[in-house]
Order: C-alpha cells, then structure tokens, then sequence
C-alpha cells in the first residue's frame, strides 16, 4: 500500500497480505475475485473491510484461511501472519493455524453448526482438536468461554441443541467456538448482517469488549457503514476485487478521497439528520468480473471519470500517513474536484 | 381521506396441537392492530422479526383473510369481500416483495411477468399490451431489449426494477412495499428509493413501507409505527419518532442504529436491550414489552396498554407515559 510507513510499523504487524491474487476458474473463465489486493492488520485493533457483493472482501479472507472453494485458487501474493508465510503451509499446519491463531465467523450460524451435536459437544470437540486437553478440562474451558460471550446459565445450554437458540445466541456461540483456542485474530464475515438491530448492538457490543479485554486483534467483514464507524480503527474500502480507500475510520468518513467512497457515504441517509434531502445512488452497477474493465474499475460508474482512468488503472496513492486512495484524482496533475463531497463538519 | 384504515386487526395461524391436552394453540403474529394511512403518504412499519409487520402487510392486501377486525380501502370495507369482490380492488392495491430471486417466476419471460398483470385485469390486448409494457420498462430503467428475457438474466437491482415495473403497469393507487430493498446492496439501495419516491410524486401513490432498516424507513416515510410482538407500541409522523421518541421499545430500537459517523456514534449512548422477543404463542400478560423493558413496574403486569395520544399525532402504547 504506502511504502514508507510500512517497515517502521512492521513490528506490530500482525497480518500481513502483500499483492493478493485470487481467481475462481468457471466454465465461464476466470474470474479474478481479488485483484492485487494488500492489507494489514495490527495487534489489538479492529480492521474493516467494506465493500457490496462480488467485491472480494470475504474471498480475500477466505484466502488467508485457506478455505476457498474447489475452483477457487491464489494464484500469487504473500500472507504473512507474525512474520511467518502462510501461502504455502501444508494443510497440516494451516489446519493448527485456523483455530489456534485465527478465528473466523460467518453471516449464517445456523449453518456454521452442526444441528445434531449439542453445543457442549461442538465447543469441547474445537477444543480439544486444538489443545492436549482432557474433556473434563475442555469442558470447563468451554463452559468458560460461553459464559465470556454473556450467554446465561452457560452449563445448561452446553446440553441443547443449536434449533434451541436464537439467532443472537447462535452468533453468540460461534464466536465462543472461534475464541475457545485464544486466536490472536477473530475474523467476523457479516457477523450482524442476519440479526435485528437490538441483537445486533448486542453482538457489536461483545465485540468491542472482547477487543479491549482480551486483546484480540478483529477483522470485521460489512457492508454496512454504520457497523464500521462504531466499531473499527481503520478501514479497507474494496471495489471490485481491488483495494479502492484504506485510512483511519476518520479518514474514510470525514475526508474521503475515492469517489467510490464518496458513493457509498451518499448513498446511505444519516438518521440524526433532520433535513430531508435526496439521497445520491451510485450510477450503474458493479463490473462483471469475467469482464473487468480494462482502466479502474470504477471509472464506468464513475461521475469524475478521466481518459486515463478508462485506459489505466490507477495505483494507491499515498494521501496521508496511513490513508491511500487508488484514483487518479489523487494525481497531483488531476483536476481539482470542486465539490468533493466531505463529510466533515458533522 | 384516508387510502387504508385498519382497525382491530388481529391474524393468528394455527400451530400443532400439543398431544394429550388437545389445546390448540396459535401464533399471535398480529394482535390487535389500528392504524390509517392517508392518500399521498408514505406510512413506515418497522420491529424487529417476528414483529408481525409483514402480516400486516399481507393482510391489508388479502394475501391473507384476517382472523377478526376490519381493513377498509378508501372506504369501503374489504376483509370479508370474496376472492371475486376483491379483484377490481387488487387492481388499485398492488405489492412489491422483498426477495426479487423468489417473487419472480424463472420460467417466465420479464415481458409476460408484467403483462400477465395486464391480463388479469383485462387491461388491454394486443398492440396496447406490449406498448404498455414497454412503456412501464422504460420507467423503470430498463430497455426494451430486456422484456424478451428471463429474471436470472439480471441483478438483485434490476429483479427490483421488474417488481416494482409488474406493480405499477395496473396503475394501482397504494402499494405495499415489504423490505422492498433489504437484499440489495448499498449503491443499489439508493436507486430503488429514488425512484419509489418520483413515482410517488408523479401518481400520487401510497405506500405502506415495512422495513427494519430503521434509517431508510424515517428517510422514505412520512408517518412511521412501531410494532412489537404483534401490536403498535406507538406512531408519530417520522421527524417527531427520532426527535422525541415515548416508548422504551422505540427509544432503545433508535439507539440501536449504525450511525455512519464515527465521532456521532462515540458520542451517541446506546440502551441495549436484555433478552430476547418472547415467544408469539406464549406472549406475557400485561405489556408485552415489559419483559425486556428497563422501565417496567408492576403495574406494566395488569392489562395490555392501548395507543393513546400523547402529543398531537403522537401516539404512544405505554402506562408509564
């Protein structure tokens, strides 16, 4: 992303992905779902990725975690976690890393468990699996960790079933299996996106907490802008399998520089705004990805669009220390947008 | 004058009798509910799931017969009408799905999705047919290319498009709109209110919007009602609900929003509500609320609050206002 501030942050990085490539191959073709992308995540903080469907974000997080679908491949780039290469781990190791060192949990929980185990059964089998640890000891440890997930009467619930849980509870659950092995990352891919509101700042809640009580480092998968200004540190906006903005949650939401960006903030009304104004949707829609276009990838949607923008796709430029937006606007030779909508002020 | 007015509403479906006390037993999705929506505005629903806004829905347009209480239609009565009655009625009241993949026949091509409307209510034939549909394509956004293909040639965006494109071809008056845009995506969500929107001004349509996106619904809506385990817990015109929300259930569901600010929401107190919705089959006696509500007394046990007003056009289900 920025050269320059990567190597003095290098130490505290804890997640390293460096030109991420990953293709599905279909009957169709090859479908480049993350296209150079590069992002990092430091230990303790909570890392967004924000992006519609079909950007790339879950399938970038797949990748590190080795679980991609058969078809689906990295083709090149680097994943390190605390230094070491993950790309080319042996299934063996990479089997001790998911679990051990990362965590991760899916939009659904209902089907991310086994509806014939009980919930005591699939946190003790997790636990077990990943530490030298007598049942009894599982057991404990797993009784534990539900009650650290605010689940009440956590050794009664351990005997039910997961159609015995609501939804918020189920969530609950497979964020206690994803944490039942201390994982210094918790990958959360719409953890929220199936709940109601009042559940949803409830599992928000538990989130930030369990970032701030156990250090956790969170990477939180959304579409939604709403869930990443309240909980993340900095964010990675992805468009298209690419990385289109990375900053600061302020930096992304007060001095946006990718009209991408500036798309999504618009086209989303802000509840304490009295005055009712138009909302301002994004053109046209999201680039076929067995066909991308051969310039950025936005540009055909784009209002600001340039010549070279059809032609070239734009690298990441360096903004501010932490803050890249890849669009040529950022070009010191660009035209001066005269009405860069900035949310600032609020 | 009011498009709809729904007054005592109440639809219950039957669960599994329980096995050796032969007690049937029902869920209460709707228990009781009156509201009225005016000609021209936008009437939001929202609650969580299971809240029973979507039956509502169902029940105003006959989706669904109604278990007891009365839905009447710019004026006339429609709840006990027969299947024949109602049709020159389905002409005028039309409804948009939230799931474009599931409300659109895969088999049919997006021109006869939208005659098929045409036809039903013998609108017109012929050359008029198709210029009909090709006009109502066209201000939907889409070309007339399009009306020789099929729905999964298209995205979650255009499916809408083609809903809402089948609703509009009768020329209804009032549409309900059931979380019309919770499966699209952001950018995409935008375009679909917009347009739901100029249509409204342009023909004077109704909508009644059911959403749980609490931000878009204040957006759209002009008067909003909150719902909780089948009942109204209290409606206000939708500035004065986010300005001076009365009932603990609207407060913390408002407190409860993303805000997509950072330093709004660092600022912003939150109420997180304990628990869970009870069961609709077993719902408490007294307030349905109470056993969630941080303000519950005792008093909340004795008998279900009714809406009442509080402020002018401001009403409020709760004994402790």
């Amino acid at each position: 992303m920025n050269g320059g501030t990567e190597s003095a942050q290098g130490a505290k990085k804890l997640l390293d992905i460096q030109n991420l490539h990953t293709s599905f191959f279909t009957h169709f073709g090859e479908v480049k779902a993350v296209d150079d992308v590069s992002l990092y995540l430091d230990r303790g903080e909570t890392l967004g990725i924000v992006g519609e469907s079909g950007s790339g974000k879950s399938v970038t997080m797949l990748s590190v975690m080795g679980l991609l679908s058969e078809n689906g491949r990295v083709v090149s780039g680097s994943v390190t976690l605390s230094g070491r290469e993950l790309s080319n781990l042996p299934e063996r190791e990479m089997e001790s890393v998911r679990g051990n060192e990362i965590g991760m949990i899916f939009q659904d929980p209902m089907t991310s468990l086994d509806p014939v185990f009980t919930i005591g059964h699939q946190i003790t089998e997790t636990i077990m699996k990943h530490k030298s640890v007598s049942r009894e000891e599982a057991k404990a440890r797993a009784i534990e960790i539900l009650s650290s997930v605010m689940i009440p009467s956590p050794s009664r619930r351990m005997g039910q079933y997961p159609h015995e849980f609501s939804g918020g509870m189920r969530q609950r659950v497979m964020i206690a299996i994803a944490l039942c092995c201390d994982p210094d990352i918790l990958i959360a891919d719409e953890p929220t996106t199936a709940l109601d509101v009042t559940i949803q700042a409830q599992i928000l809640d538990l989130m930030k907490d369990l970032n701030k009580r156990t250090g956790t480092s969170i990477i939180l998968i959304t579409h939604d802008l709403g869930v990443v200004a309240g909980i993340c540190d900095r964010v990675n906006v992805m468009y298209a399998g690419h990385i289109a903005e990375s900053g600061t949650v302020r930096d992304i939401f007060h001095m946006p520089r990718h009209p991408y960006t500036w798309g999504l903030l618009k086209s989303v009304p802000n509840p304490k705004r009295i005055v009712k104004e138009r909302l301002v949707p994004i053109k046209g829609q999201p680039p076929d990805l067995l066909k991308p276009p051969a310039g950025c990838a936005f540009a055909p949607r784009c209002e600001y669009a340039m010549k070279i923008c059809l032609a070239k796709r734009p690298p990441a430029f360096d903004i501010a220390e932490g803050h890249a937006a890849s669009c040529y606007l950022n070009h010191p030779d660009a035209p001066r947008v005269p009405d860069a909508p900035v949310r600032a002020g609020v | 004058m009011h498009s709809i007015e729904v007054s005592g509403l109440k639809k219950y479906f039957p669960v599994r009798k329980r096995l050796f006390s032969g007690k049937a037993q029902h869920v209460k999705a709707v228990d009781g509910v009156d509201f009225a929506v005016e000609r021209g505005e936008t009437f939001g629903l929202v609650g969580e799931s299971g809240c029973g806004k979507t039956t509502v829905g169902r029940v105003i347009v006959r989706l669904y017969n109604p278990t007891e209480g009365r839905v009447s239609f710019e004026g006339t009565d429609i709840s006990s009408l027969t299947q024949r009655e109602l049709l020159p009625y389905r002409k005028r009241m039309q409804m948009i799905f939230q799931d474009p993949f599931s409300s659109l026949d895969s088999r049919m091509t997006v021109g006869d999705i939208v005659g098929e409307a045409i036809d039903i209510h013998g609108l017109a034939s012929g050359r008029e047919r198709t210029d009909r549909i090709l006009a109502i394509l066209d201000r939907v956004g889409l070309s007339k290319w399009h009306a020789s293909r099929y729905p999964h040639e298209f995205s979650g965006g255009q499916r809408q498009r083609i809903g809402i494109a089948r609703a509009l071809v009768v020329e209804p008056s009032f549409i309900v709109c059931d979380e019309p845009i919770s499966a699209l995506d952001v950018s995409i969500q935008a375009q679909i209110i917009n347009m739901l929107e100029e249509f409204q001004e342009n023909m004077g349509l109704t909508y009644l919007f059911i959403a749980h996106d609490l931000s878009m619904v204040k957006h759209i809506s002009t008067r909003i009602g909150v719902m909780y385990l089948g009942g109204l817990v209290e409606t206000a015109g939708s500035d004065e609900l986010y300005k001076n929300p009365l009932h603990p259930y609207t407060q913390s569901l408002l407190s409860a929003i993303p805000i997509p600010d950072p330093d709004e929401a660092v600022r912003s107190r939150r109420i997180i509500l304990e628990g869970e919705i009870p069961s609709p089959i077993d719902t408490p006696p007294g307030c349905k609320f109470r056993t969630r509500c941080p303000m519950a007394g005792s008093e909340c046990g004795d008998e279900n609050p009714a809406l009442r007003e509080a402020a002018p056009g401001h009403y409020v289900a709760c004994r402790l206002i």
